[in-house]
């Protein structure tokens, strides 16, 4: 009671107000609801409506009012862990949810609503009564009382228990930007698992040693540099996943793992086209944002945004209509690097006058097409090299050059060095 | 189909039409075990198949369970039926944190038709709580599960604990749930992991002999 008694104090409650705010909530959606402390212990029934002849009888059972205090305390906990709505069947067989009541990370209790069914009172439902309550006086009382609870749809109880965490979120002025970090918390776990579950079903071998991972690390900057969002973004999830399974979630390791990543991808968001100096301010700011963080998810969250927002320094996105123009030409290059492509060719693909795409590309990725192409036939000439079996010339043909003193003359501007001296240094 | 019948009535949650189609299956003379893989289970992955991408919505899923429970009432006595017993001795429960136990209550289910002795330490055990029961029953086997990303790694803590206070010696380590798979559990120092309480019970019927004996010498 005292962290309540606290909180009041502090102005960041006011019981009245949400007294007020619950008692109309009841009254709008005919649910019971109450206040309880995190040891289950019903301090306010706002309005003071009674509980239903069911709960009612149950709390007048020998050890009756300790059981519905054990359940909802339970109930207030992990309402209180998820920071969002707990759905729960009490002990007595009835569902029930609890709605957390937190103030700067810290749980001052729950308001608990429902106390009804999602079912109607048939065969069955009287025989788990008679199982879950074996030690009630009168079974008969309690299944003719049972008859009497009030059956609602599943869609009407989410619906209240959703309204319900809005209205106490308001009453105790939660931060939105606290909801949103614990939503996206959510999003990432999410992600995780169905990141997982999608290898499990296509049997995906499992590729955890950290050769695999750095090879998809670099596949990842590769797509950061061409500025390719969603290759960026499905490689990086994969990459994420690949962390959280290796390390068993160990936060040393994910911190100094996910530092390496946003640092790299600054770098290869500055070969992409962005601006130098506003990508290594972005970096400062961002390693001075994860100091603190203790959870896997947050650092996930947080360099998923960064990296976000390294590739909006290379699409200046000034216009977004034309940029569903500027990707499919980018597309088609990725597609046909191999072919002695022109800006005339590609304009051609897409309907277009050579003059109008050369523009959008201009402004919306502050490039020529030319100087695009050559940036996505030298990563790709870096991929293939990986291949022992391919000469410099074979790779310089393989990738779209006529000339191969031109081919060696471009790859020493972007890598810098030479196509052979790269390869040699290869193996 | 009565398969297709029991399958919808857990989807929609309908625990009378769940157990009168579950009775219905087992007088025309399905095996309790296909009508629990093929109708029961098959339910419950109707509605994760649901959820899998959009918000999960509690109630619906109570509802659901709360269908599969009923099926599984009349599936569990005729599953019993063997009376086979072995002094093998399996200890199970979810890790702290994890509160979702039909995948454990299934596994239980499927693994006490092998006579094995069960202790089933039921959902959010502590490691602490593991290892205790781990010393002082000496189980063949341990087995845990995790529903939750945020859970799973609390059976590595498990057999941290358990390496710890020299225990995890001679002892068959299982681990299962949604977001695992077969390399997180080599990463964990865990010895299997199976995909279904079927593949669990498989094992266990090919093994168990052989781990008693391997245990006892």
């Amino acid at each position: 009671m005292s962290s309540i008694r606290k909180a009041l104090d502090s102005n960041l409650l006011d019981p009245k107000y949400l007294e007020e705010s619950l008692g109309s909530f009841h009254n709008a959606t005919g649910l019971h609801i109450e206040a309880i402390t995190n040891e289950g212990v019903t301090f306010s029934v706002p309005g003071n409506f009674e509980r239903s002849d069911f709960c009612s009888y149950i709390r007048c059972q020998p050890e009756g009012e300790k059981k519905c205090q054990d359940s909802y305390k339970r109930a207030s906990l992990e309402a209180a862990k998820w920071e969002e709505p707990y759905f729960f069947r009490c002990h007595a067989g009835l569902i029930i949810w609890a709605v957390p009541i937190m103030i700067q990370g810290l749980s001052l209790g729950s308001i608990i609503c429902g106390q009804v069914l999602l079912w109607e009172p048939d065969h069955f439902f009287l025989e788990e009564l008679e199982k879950l309550n074996a030690e009630v006086e009168n079974i008969e009382i309690l299944k003719s009382k049972a008859r009497m609870l009030e059956v609602i749809s599943p869609a009407r109880s989410q619906a209240a228990a959703d309204m319900l965490f809005v209205v106490v979120n308001h009453i105790i002025k939660r931060n939105i930007n606290s909801l949103q970090e614990i939503d996206a918390t959510r999003v990432q776990q999410q992600q995780i698992r169905q990141e997982i579950e999608e290898r499990k079903r296509n049997h995906l071998p499992d590729l955890s040693d950290y050769d695999t991972y750095l090879k998809k690390e670099r596949k990842f900057l590769r797509y950061i540099r061409l500025g390719d969002r969603t290759r960026a973004n499905q490689t990086l999830q994969s990459l994420l996943t690949d962390l959280y399974t290796k390390t068993v979630g160990d936060l040393e390791t994910v911190k100094v793992r996910i530092l390496e990543l946003a640092t790299l991808t600054s770098r290869a968001a500055v070969e992409g086209g962005a601006n130098a100096e506003r990508i290594m301010t972005l970096l400062k700011e961002f390693n001075k944002e994860v100091e603190g963080i203790e959870r896997v998810e947050v650092f996930f969250y947080k360099l998923q945004r960064i990296v976000e927002t390294f590739l909006e320094g290379i699409f200046t996105l000034a216009n977004k209509k034309h940029l569903a123009i500027v990707k499919l030409a980018r597309d088609f290059m990725m597609e046909n690097y191999a072919l002695p492509l022109t800006v005339a060719n590609v304009a051609q693909h897409l309907f277009i006058s050579p003059s109008h795409l050369s523009r959008l590309f201009r402004e919306e990725l502050n490039c020529t097409i030319n100087d695009y192409l050559t940036r996505v036939r030298v990563e790709q000439a870096v991929e293939i090299m990986k291949k022992p079996e391919f000469s410099v010339s074979q790779v310089s043909i393989a990738v779209g050059f006529q000339n191969q003193s031109y081919f060696a003359k471009v790859f020493r501007k972007y890598i810098g060095v030479t196509p052979l001296i790269y390869k040699n240094s290869l193996y | 189909m009565v398969f297709q019948g029991i399958i919808k009535s857990i989807a929609s949650g309908e625990a009378e039409q769940s157990l009168a189609l579950t009775r219905q299956a087992l007088a025309q003379g399905f095996s309790a075990e296909s009508v629990l893989e093929k109708g029961l289970i098959a339910g419950m992955d109707r509605v994760a198949e649901k959820f899998r991408d959009q918000r999960v919505m509690v109630p619906e899923v109570l509802m659901a369970s709360r269908a599969m429970h009923a099926g599984l009432s009349l599936v569990e006595p005729c599953l019993k039926g063997s009376d086979k017993k072995t002094s093998g001795k399996i200890v199970m429960g979810t890790v702290a944190g994890d509160l979702h136990d039909i995948g454990l209550s299934l596994v239980k289910m499927m693994v006490m038709t092998t006579g094995a002795q069960i202790i089933n330490l039921g959902v959010d055990v502590t490691p602490k709580k593991f290892a205790s029961v781990v010393r002082k029953e000496k189980p063949h086997i341990l087995m845990m599960s995790a529903l939750l990303t945020t859970t799973m790694t609390v059976m590595k803590e498990v057999i941290d604990e358990l390496d710890l206070l020299g225990i995890r010696k001679n002892l068959i380590v299982i681990v299962g749930g949604a977001p695992v798979d077969s390399g997180y559990a080599k990463k964990i120092g865990a010895d299997y992991y199976f995909e279904d309480a079927f593949e669990v019970r498989a094992f266990i019927e090919e093994n168990l002999t052989k781990v008693i004996m391997k245990k006892s010498r």
